[in-house]
């Protein structure tokens, strides 16, 4: 009797041992290894969703264009010795931003005061935003994408300005579409993400959208509802929050940073992935695939980071759109400049 | 002894098990309310105000009924056709297309007004005069400008026999009452009004909320229904009533097939005495049709383009000829 | 014997004492078979009341939060889809208590209300207006701090549950922060920049306005939500409005894209477009 009874419990301790360690993992608590290392592993929230939360920026990438200039190659990181130059550069633009004062020596434009846009605090390791194809470019477009009409609004090379259609849906404070409100731009790059049971929420600072996913696998909506920043549906793989998001307007903005470019389908899917790979960083990349506008699909990826005292602030774009009434209403008064000159003659 | 001891104990378990299982599953309606519900007709022959030439005579004999019915029926029959084409014509419809009803009331009164014992709308006061002659002034010569200068029932907004008063009419003079704990329905085929009438004691609007049928608010005196209407809209008027009119309506059943109906108008900005009329509710089989009022008013532009046309003839007249 | 007989009734009397309590207990209302007498909120793991999900409110607030009758709408076009309904207000005391200066502002800005209600020109409704709109919000409360996703005009706000901040500037939205007093959540927003309507009918706010919201669970479908208004430039004494936020249960129901900016660029920008 005794003796099967040995026998029958041994099995017993081992579950309970796995049971214990499967226990141990689902009780939040704090990361696991050394920040940055490969096996880092975020907390979880109280209801056991890994925690991505907080205000990331896509700041450091600032200045890195979308598209890798064609010289450059497959290389896709800078080397030490670059990264060590673009560092000092750096530093030598935080001095240029205290001072207050213009020198004789610097032309003066038109511009805001340098002290209006962000800056990274560390060099962006990438020398493009698009990661795949290996040449870090855009796929081409379709013959029939090709002839899209971009709205660019009144700049040297093409002053029309007639109506507010002219302009880009960011000029006019419509949109800049998912991709183009977290691609790092001069400023207004704060992603905000809180998570609740079922839920991820990002709060992009410009322009004050708030993406609100279920995590619950409910269905996308039905194709009749259509938006400028899509139907998000998200899930966890492993620590990835995987987000799927279907559902858009078609020629509207395009993918490019504010949402420039050529302006994407109805078609468009775009599949994101956010890492958290420590505390302060997170990976975040997005498959862009729209078989209407791009001859294949393509991926764009870069580092969000948290940095003390960051946070979003409101960006209410289109309640202090002078720029859109500016614009309008100086080309009107060159026409009139222009007609009453004509007069003269 | 034990065992009535026993006995009795398990009585008034019994009963007291009984009660609550009664309030569980008691009818919609507490039994203590009377019950007035049902499709209700109220036709009626005999008129609001008694006619000049039946001053003095409050009732009729059985005889003088009898008699009276036959000429009125003979009077208003509108598929006769004496008179010429214009008489004809000003007849409007076809007999079956009217419902007034063929009877005058039961107790044989000839007016519906019970209240002044003369059966006629009170004097106005002198402002309401003035205010009246001020309204006719104003429309005079405009009375098919436009839909604002045509009475509200031609517009299809207040319909008579509508409810807040309910008055027999052309035809649609029927109602339906709907009773639920705590509220009273009342649904009036003419103009598909319904009044609902909360029994609980909450207060009317405030007084800055006005409404075309007023605010109504109900309770029970013993076995008659009180509904006290007040918020009345400017824009609305019974024979001449303003806005701060009160109304009180008191529903009573009589028997299984017939509920008494009073209302009572006061109102001393306009009427120099409060005036109270009656008239019978019978039970009527129904169903209520729907009265798609302002959905097929042709009445309302055939009125204003015909209007226009006469304009343009008198002004096409005016032209010196060629 | 005695003794027999003693047990006897002492049996009687248990038994009927038995039949009385059973019968009682079967009885409804007694509260301790009816589970629906205590209200079931949705709670987060710490035990804090859960106010994830989407809500709307119902009525005409948004109209005007005073007591009003129907109005015609300012475009015979829209016939009876510009009208504005009746409704009961959501003022506590009916009267929002102006001084005559402000009470006189409140009339030209809703006899000029077509030029000058910022909602028209889809600028962001501020706080309180953005929770009684025509419009549904979603609510994402994280274990800290609670996020309003309003659907007009994509506005938002994020209530910080931590320690109190300053607004650093003003805005449209405000600036919140939030804490628990008991199983209410109360809100206190500032900075905001004054250029918000309370409702379509000229009720306004300036930049000195300060506004403490309580959100409670009535149960799980309902907050009962009210918000202390102060001003003293504009108000003689503080004031409230009370109102319920009641929760989308449709099957499918999430929160939608409204977009407006597009729909006010001829309104806003038409007399400078190329003729």
């Amino acid at each position: 009797m005794r003796h099967r009874l040995a026998v029958s419990i041994s099995p017993m301790v081992v579950l309970a041992a796995i049971f214990a360690l499967a226990a141990e993992s689902a009780i939040a608590q704090p990361a696991k290894a050394a920040p940055g290392a490969r096996n880092w592993r975020p907390s979880k929230t109280p209801w056991g969703d890994p925690d991505l939360q907080g205000t990331w920026t896509s700041d450091d990438c600032i200045g890195t264009p979308l598209n890798r200039p064609a010289n450059l190659g497959e290389k896709r990181y800078y080397t030490e010795q670059e990264l060590a130059q673009r560092e000092s550069q750096l530093a030598k633009q935080q001095q240029n931003d205290l001072q207050e004062l213009v020198g004789p020596d610097q032309r003066v434009g038109t511009g805001p005061p340098s002290h209006w846009v962000e800056r990274a605090r560390r060099p962006c390791r990438q020398t493009s935003l698009v990661v795949d194809p290996p040449n870090g470019r855009t796929p081409d477009l379709l013959p029939e994408a090709q002839t899209r009409r971009i709205p660019e609004g009144a700049n040297n090379n093409n002053p029309k300005a007639d109506s507010w259609e002219d302009f880009s849906y960011y000029i006019r404070c419509i949109s800049r579409g998912v991709t183009g409100s977290i691609f790092p731009v001069i400023y207004g790059n704060g992603q905000q993400i809180m998570q609740a049971p079922g839920y991820v929420t990002i709060l992009q600072e410009m322009v004050h959208e708030a993406r609100v996913i279920p995590v619950d696998g409910r269905p996308h909506a039905s194709p009749s509802v259509r938006s400028y920043m899509g139907d998000p549906r998200g899930h966890w793989e492993s620590n990835t929050l995987v987000v799927e998001t279907t559902n858009f307007l078609s020629n509207r903005t395009g993918i490019g940073l504010n949402g420039g470019g050529t302006p994407t389908s109805d078609a468009l899917k775009l599949i994101e992935r956010y890492t958290r790979t420590s505390s302060s960083e997170l990976q975040y990349e997005v498959t862009i695939d729209d078989p209407k506008t791009f001859t294949r699909p393509f991926k764009v990826a870069f580092p969000l980071t948290q940095e003390p005292g960051y946070q979003n602030f409101e960006y209410a774009c289109h309640e202090g759109n002078y720029a859109m009434s500016n614009s309008l209403s100086g080309a009107r008064a060159q026409e009139k400049a222009a007609a009453e000159a004509a007069k003269k003659k | 002894m034990k065992c009535r001891i026993l006995i009795l104990v398990f009585c008034l378990a019994a009963l007291i098990g009984s009660a609550a299982g009664q309030t569980k599953t008691a009818a919609l309606r507490p039994p203590s309310t009377p019950d007035i519900q049902g499709i209700w007709n109220f036709a009626t022959i005999t008129p609001l105000e008694r006619p000049a030439d039946l001053a003095g005579k409050e009732f009729f004999t059985e005889q003088e009924a009898a008699q009276h019915e036959k000429e009125v029926l003979a009077r208003t029959n509108m598929d006769r056709r004496d008179g010429g084409a214009q008489a004809d014509l000003e007849r409007a419809y076809n007999d079956f297309w009217w419902d007034r009803g063929t009877k005058i009331v039961k107790t044989l009164r000839t007016s519906l007004i019970v209240d002044p014992r003369n059966g006629r709308i009170p004097p106005l006061t002198a402002g309401a005069k003035e205010r009246q002659a001020e309204r006719q002034a104003a429309n005079r010569g405009h009375e098919f400008d436009g839909p604002e200068n045509r009475p509200l029932f031609e517009r299809c907004l207040i319909l008579q026999g509508a409810g807040a008063p309910t008055t027999p009419t052309a035809y649609n003079n029927n109602t339906q009452i709907v009773q639920t704990p705590g509220f009273v329905a009342i649904h009036n085929e003419m103009g598909h009004e319904v009044r609902i009438i909360p029994l609980d004691g909450r207060p009317h609007l405030p007084q800055t909320m006005r409404q075309w049928k007023g605010d109504s608010r109900g309770h029970w005196e013993s076995d008659t229904l009180v509904v006290e209407t007040t918020n009345f809209s400017v824009k609305n008027s019974f024979r001449g009533s303003g806005p701060d009119m009160t109304l009180t309506e008191r529903f009573r059943r009589l028997d299984a097939d017939t509920l008494e109906y009073r209302f009572t108008v006061d109102d001393p900005e306009t009427f120099t005495q409060p005036w109270t009329v009656e008239i019978p509710l019978t039970r009527a089989p129904g169903p209520l049709f729907e009265y798609a009022c302002h959905e097929g008013n042709y009445g309302m532009r055939g009125v204003l383009s015909g209007a226009r046309a006469q304009e343009k003839d008198a002004v096409e007249a005016k032209r010196p000829s060629k | 014997m005695r003794r027999k007989v003693m047990s006897y009734r002492l049996r009687i009397w248990v038994l009927a004492s038995a039949a009385f309590v059973a019968l009682f207990t079967a009885m409804p209302g007694n509260g301790q078979t009816s589970p629906k007498t205590t209200s079931q909120i949705p709670r987060m793991p710490d035990g804090k009341p859960n106010f994830t999900g989407l809500w709307q409110t119902l009525g005409t607030a948004h109209w005007d939060i005073q007591d009003h009758s129907t109005q015609p709408g300012p475009f015979f076009q829209l016939g009876a889809t510009g009208a504005m309904p009746a409704g009961q207000g959501i003022v506590e005391g009916g009267e929002i208590p102006y001084t005559p200066a402000a009470a006189a502002k409140q009339k030209e800005n809703l006899q000029n209300r077509m030029k000058l209600d910022p909602e028209i020109k889809c600028y962001m409704p501020g706080i309180p207006r953005a929770n009684y709109m025509p419009f549904p919000f979603q609510i994402i409360q994280s274990q800290r701090d609670i996020a309003f996703v309003y659907e007009y005009a994509t506005s938002n706000r994020v209530v910080n549950m931590g320690t109190f901040r300053e607004a650093a500037v003003d805005t449209w939205m405000g600036t919140s922060n939030g804490h628990w007093e008991g199983d209410t959540l109360v809100v206190d927003v500032s900075g905001l920049n004054g250029n918000s309507w309370f409702d379509r009918s000229g009720n306004f706010q300036t930049d000195n306005t300060h506004v403490v919201e309580r959100f409670t669970l009535g149960d799980a479908d309902h907050i009962s939500y009210e918000a202390s208004i102060e001003d003293k430039t504009i108000y003689t004494r503080p004031w409230k409005i009370g109102t319920v936020i009641y929760r989308h249960k449709e099957k499918n129901a999430q929160l939608n894209e409204f977009k407006c900016v597009e729909f006010a660029e001829e309104l806003i920008y038409g007399h400078l477009k190329k003729k």
